[in-house]
This record gives C-alpha cells, structure tokens and sequence, in this order.
C-alpha cells in the first residue's frame, strides 16, 4: 500500500508582491502551470488537478501544450471521480503551435486568412519559432493568459512541456521584449509577463520523483525557474514514491538480508531490493526537502485527485479573491 | 539464443533507444564496455547526458568534449567514452561547413545562434546522430555504440537529418532570404510574410531574414551531410537495440518503437529489458511473508514481491514477445546507479539459468 504524506511548510512571503493578496494554500490560483522531466507523470497531476477543482464547481480549462493527447488520456481514468452535481465542468486544449498562431491571428491581427492557408503558414512558421527565441512560446502563453485575463474559468491548468521548454514557455514574456524591443507582440508581453509573475493568480507545480535524475533535472528545473522567471513556484508532487521503511523495518530487511544472502533465498533477495529503493527514495526526498523554495511536498500515491485535494484545502471557488 | 555478447562481437555500430528513464544510457556504456572487456575489441561509446555516477565511472567530465580512455584490465580491448558537449559540437559543425571563415565568424556572432544550437529543428537530435560521420570512418574504433538523447518521441532522435533536409528545401529559406534576390515577385510567400511582419515588427523579422540567409550559405555542405548521417542510419550494418523496463507503459512504448523502426526497414537487433527482479521473488509464498515479524519489513517485501509477479506476466505476455525470432535479453534489477567499470559489465551477463 502506498503511503501519502504532505508537508505544508509555510511559505516565505515575497517582499516585492506583498501587497497583492496572497494566496491561501499552494494551489489557491487562476492559473496553474505543471512542469517537470518527461514521464515522471505531469499529465495525471494537472489531469488530478483539474479534476479535484471541477469536482468543487469551479469551471476549468485543462491545456495541453505538448497536444499529444496525454492530458486526454491522463483524465480518462481518473474521470470516474470527476462529480458535476457541483455545476463544476473541465474544458481540454490541445494547443499546437498552428493552433496557437491560429488563435493570435484571430484575437490579436484580425486578419483575414483563409483556415486553408494557415496550415502551411504555421507549417514554415514552425522554423522561425523555433529559431527565433520565445516567438512559438509566446503565442501559447499568450493564449493560455488571454484565458485567464479574460476571466472565461475559474481555474486553467496547463500541463506543460518538458524541463527546458518549460522554462522557456515562462520566460518567453520578458525574454522576447529583450529581443524584439517593438512591435505587437512586445505590447503583448507585458500583460502577459504581469499575470505569470503575479503570485495571487499564477504559480507552478512541479512533478518529480524519488530517483536521482529525475530529482536532480528538478533541481535544475527549479534553478532555472527561479532566475529565468518571476512565476511563484506552489509545490513539488513527488510521484510513484516507493515504499519507506522506519528504523525497525529497515534493521528486520537489513538482517534478512544477512542471514540468508549465502544461498540465493528469495526472501533475503527481495529484502536487499526493499532496503535498497527505501534508501534511495528516502535519499532523493531529502534532496527535494533540502530545496528552499519549495512550499509544499505532495507524495502522490495510487489516488492523486485525493492528494491535489489534501494539498487544496481549504480551497473553495467562491471564496477565492482576484 | 542471440543475446547482447553475439551482438557486440561483431557489430560496427550500435544505435541505442527507448523510452526515457530506462536506463539506456547506462546500458550503451555497458555494452560498449563488455565489447572491450569481454571480446577484446577497440568500443567507444558516445551519450549526451549520463547521470553523476555513471560519468564519474567512466571519468567523463562534463566541460570535456574529449573521448576518455577507461581501464578495463589487461586485455587487448580498449574502451573510450565520449560525452557529446552540444554548443561545442554545433560551432565545430559550423565552422567545418560554412564556406569560408567570414561567414563562419558571422554565424558564430548572431544573436540567434545561440537558440539554434538548443532547439532549432530538434538540433539536439541532429548533433547526437552527427557524430555518426566521423566516428564510422575512425579505424581507432571496431565498434561505436550511440546513446541516443530523451526525446518526446524516440523516433524523433533518428528523423532529426530528414528534417535537416527538409528545412533546406523548405519555402521558408527562400520567402525569408528573398530580399537578397526579389521578394516581390514572390506572390506565394505573402500571406505569410504579411503575418510574421504584423507579428514580429519589420525589424525583428529583417534580423531573423539575415540569420537564415547566413545559415543558408551552409546549405551545400550541410544537405551531403545530413544525408551522409541519414544513409549511416539506413545501412544494412547498422545494429539497432531497444531499451525497456519490465514495467507497463515502457514496453508498450518501446513495442510501438520497434514496429516503427521496422516500418522503416531497421530490424531490432536486439531489446534489453533492464531492471527485471530475480526470479526467485515471484514464488515467495503468503506464509513465507508470514514468517517475517516486522511490519513494515513484511510489507516492503510484499510490495516487491508483486512487483515481481507483474513482471513475469509482462514477459510472459505473448503480445510483449513480438516474434520468435525477437532476440531478447533480459538485464537484472541493480542498485539505481552503477558507479564502476565491473558493474557495467556484469549487467549484460545474462539471465541465470531459467
């Protein structure tokens, strides 16, 4: 059985948004961006985040920036738990690029471009994103920002690329002023670097787990995140956390593992790897617990809608503040 | 059976994959190793980011871009591991193709270089495979084993030159660098130079027009050899292994790989299935558990010990094995990092006797 454990440390205010209204728990926000090393499951926590908020009625709109279906995929399972009676309902993106440009032409351009055209646009679009810094970043958060200005839910919820892009996503605000200096897209990124910096409306998640390059990508991650951008940083999940033993535990495998080593038995063979993915995982936690500028630590277990829930509390839709 | 050592003693290059998180990384260093050790051959093998133990091991420094020589004992086989440095290896790359020095100097000084060498059509895909022409005509080596780096997608790893290609014959190169020739008889390129105008301001889009035009004048060598790497990937001689774990999700995903990989015409040489508990585990019966009076030792064990039995039905599972012929070789659970020249060698020692 897993175990779930949540330390809510309290989290150190930011004298620079001090007088904005801060947030009451971790995930108290309009805008939710989950981060973190591909596979370690950032698609089932947005996907449980998402879902725990609906369940209380709030309206939410769950983005896939990837747009390879995971977030759809991550939600099927866990929607069994997902209760409208609340009035709550979620929304999935899945946000191209082309789909991305497509919605900017729309908003922002006004211009009239046949759906035909657009297609081979983004298509070549495509290379001058990619060479130009923060240009593809900036039309996805962009969109994701529109939403929240907008004020269309109550709840977005992004699951966000991998490690490096999705520091890039973040960044993209300030990074592309540097670059470009004038222009639509500039006038752009102001807002949008107003509300990911603001702590009352938009924080990150970070989704790791307890093995050593997935923690030390997360301590990479989260350097970055802290120098890079100004985005509040809510919490880690730490997911597929293997079973810790305590003291006694630890010295019951520990002499399994002695008394019987010499002839191969299965007993002392499954002690030593216990022992051994005990130590390690209790040896990366300690790396995660030793990170300063993290609020809370969230082990997910076999139940990750009831542990987003634990880590909402008192989360409550109505009672949230602008 | 055909298994990891009838590979490495003849093979000549060894392309690695898998899903992320696997252990390929680990498992290339092995086989590159166990080719030295064992069967006395002249290995390198090359990865883009190995985790802190295994680089120690192997005395990989991560501000060298050097191949390292690594002791494997008194034999004839000699065993070097190179950890590919991307920005290095992009301005070497630069700088080899770039028709002379000024243009070289021009590109190497663009403010946009820089992203280029991170993210410009999966460039941190392409530089890997890059290694590839140099290292296949370097008689210092009888083998060469490519770790590929994580991707999205693993396949992602080997269209990277395919997409250099295709960015060199794209209508982006020539809409953009049109005002070197004449942009205004190009009536196809204007919806989209209209957009990126209104988007990126006149400025920005001159500045991002000078970059690709520099980057266009590598066009002729680049295309030979993006090409050359493409035709490496494609040769008969090229030994492909899939990397997995015993777990769901991965060997499914390293299923899919495989049948992609065959609809491109490369047969999986080999598929390692890493971190496969002993055997022994699966069968520890109920009361067996009983015996052990602490509770939470008891269920560590369990917990283990199921962990086991979903591995043997995975193995099992006739769908996992996609053919008879699939040379399969499963590698034993180990401590998480290896962190010394036997441990890698030993992993690939094969399942005992089932």
């Amino acid at each position: 059985m897993a175990t779930t454990t949540i330390a809510a440390l309290a989290s150190e205010p930011d004298p620079i948004s001090e007088s904005e209204e801060a947030p009451t728990t971790p995930l108290d926000r309009q805008l939710v961006i989950v981060a973190g090393k591909g596979g370690v499951g950032r698609s089932t926590v947005a996907a449980a985040i998402a879902i725990d908020a609906a369940t209380a009625g709030a309206r939410v709109l769950a983005v896939d920036v990837v747009s390879d279906g995971g977030l759809a995929a991550a939600l099927g399972p866990l929607s069994s738990r997902f209760d409208s009676a609340s009035g709550g309902a979620i929304e999935v993106l899945e946000l191209s690029t082309e789909e991305a440009l497509r919605e900017y032409i729309d908003i922002y351009l006004r211009m009239p471009i046949s759906p035909t055209r657009i297609g081979p646009i983004a298509g070549i679009f495509d290379y001058v994103a990619a060479a130009a810094p923060g240009v593809r970043e900036i039309l996805t958060i962009g969109k994701i920002a529109y939403e929240v200005r907008e004020d269309n839910w109550d709840l977005v919820v992004v699951d966000g690329p991998a490690t490096g892009h999705c520091v890039e996503l973040l960044a993209a605000a300030d990074n592309l002023s540097d670059l470009i200096g004038i222009g639509p897209l500039v006038e752009q990124t102001k807002w949008v670097a107003a509300i990911l910096r603001d702590r009352a409306q938009t924080a990150a998640v970070v989704v790791t787990q307890a093995e050593e390059l997935p923690v030390s990508e997360t301590v990479m991650l989260l350097e970055r995140l802290l120098t890079e951008t100004e985005v509040d940083i809510a919490g880690i999940v730490v997911n597929k956390v293997p079973l810790r033993v305590d003291a006694m535990g630890r010295q019951a495998l520990a002499d399994l593992v002695e008394s019987a080593a010499a002839s191969g038995d299965a007993l002392a063979l499954a002690s030593h790897v216990a022992l051994s993915s005990s130590d390690t995982a209790t040896e990366q936690l300690e790396r995660i617990d030793e990170l300063e500028c993290v609020t809370a630590i969230v082990e997910l277990s076999a139940d990750p809608v009831a542990d987003m829930r634990r880590a909402l509390e008192p989360w409550q839709p109505e009672e949230r503040g602008r | 059976m055909t298994g990891a050592d009838e590979l490495i003693e003849s093979a000549q290059l060894i392309i690695v994959t898998g899903p992320g998180g696997v252990g390929k990384t680990t498992l290339s260093a092995a086989l590159a190793a166990r080719a030295a050790q064992l069967h006395h051959r002249r290995t390198l093998v090359v990865t883009v980011d190995p985790a802190r133990r295994l680089a120690d091991a192997l005395g990989l420094d991560e501000f060298d871009d050097e191949a390292v020589l690594v002791p494997v004992g008194a034999g004839d086989g000699r065993f070097w591991a190179r950890m590919v440095d991307m920005e290095r290896s992009w301005d070497a790359l630069v700088a080899d193709l770039a028709p002379d020095q000024e243009t070289a100097d021009q590109l190497l000084a663009n403010r946009l270089y820089r992203t280029l060498t991170q993210r410009f059509v999966q460039s941190h895909d392409y530089i890997a495979l890059d290694q590839l022409v140099g290292l296949s005509n370097d008689d210092r080596y009888d083998l060469v084993v490519i770790d590929t780096p994580p991707s999205v997608h693993a396949l992602d790893v080997l269209d990277a030159p395919e997409r250099m290609l295709d960015f060199f014959a794209s209508r982006l190169l020539r809409w953009l660098t049109a005002p070197y020739r004449n942009r205004l008889v190009m009536t196809a390129a204007k919806p989209f130079l209209a957009v990126a105008e209104r988007l990126l301001g006149g400025p920005f889009l001159a500045e991002i027009a000078d970059f690709f035009w520099l980057f266009s004048k590598l066009q002729p060598d680049f295309v030979v050899r993006a090409t050359d790497v493409r035709d490496r990937l494609d040769d008969p001689a090229t030994r492909y292994v899939v990397v997995h774990t015993a777990e769901a999700v991965p060997a499914q995903q390293a299923r899919e790989l495989t049948a992609e990989l065959g609809a491109r015409g490369h047969d999986v040489a080999l598929r390692l299935v890493n971190r496969v508990l002993p055997r022994q585990i699966r069968d520890i019966a109920d009361d067996q558990l009983d015996t052990v009076a602490n509770g939470t030792a008891r269920e560590a064990i369990e917990v283990v010990r199921d962990q086991a039995r979903r591995q043997a039905d995975l193995v099992a599972d006739p769908d996992a094995r996609d053919n008879a012929e699939d040379a399969v070789q499963t590698v034993s659970w180990h401590a998480e990092a290896v962190g010394d020249l036997e441990g890698l060698v030993s992993l690939l020692d094969g399942p005992d006797a089932e």
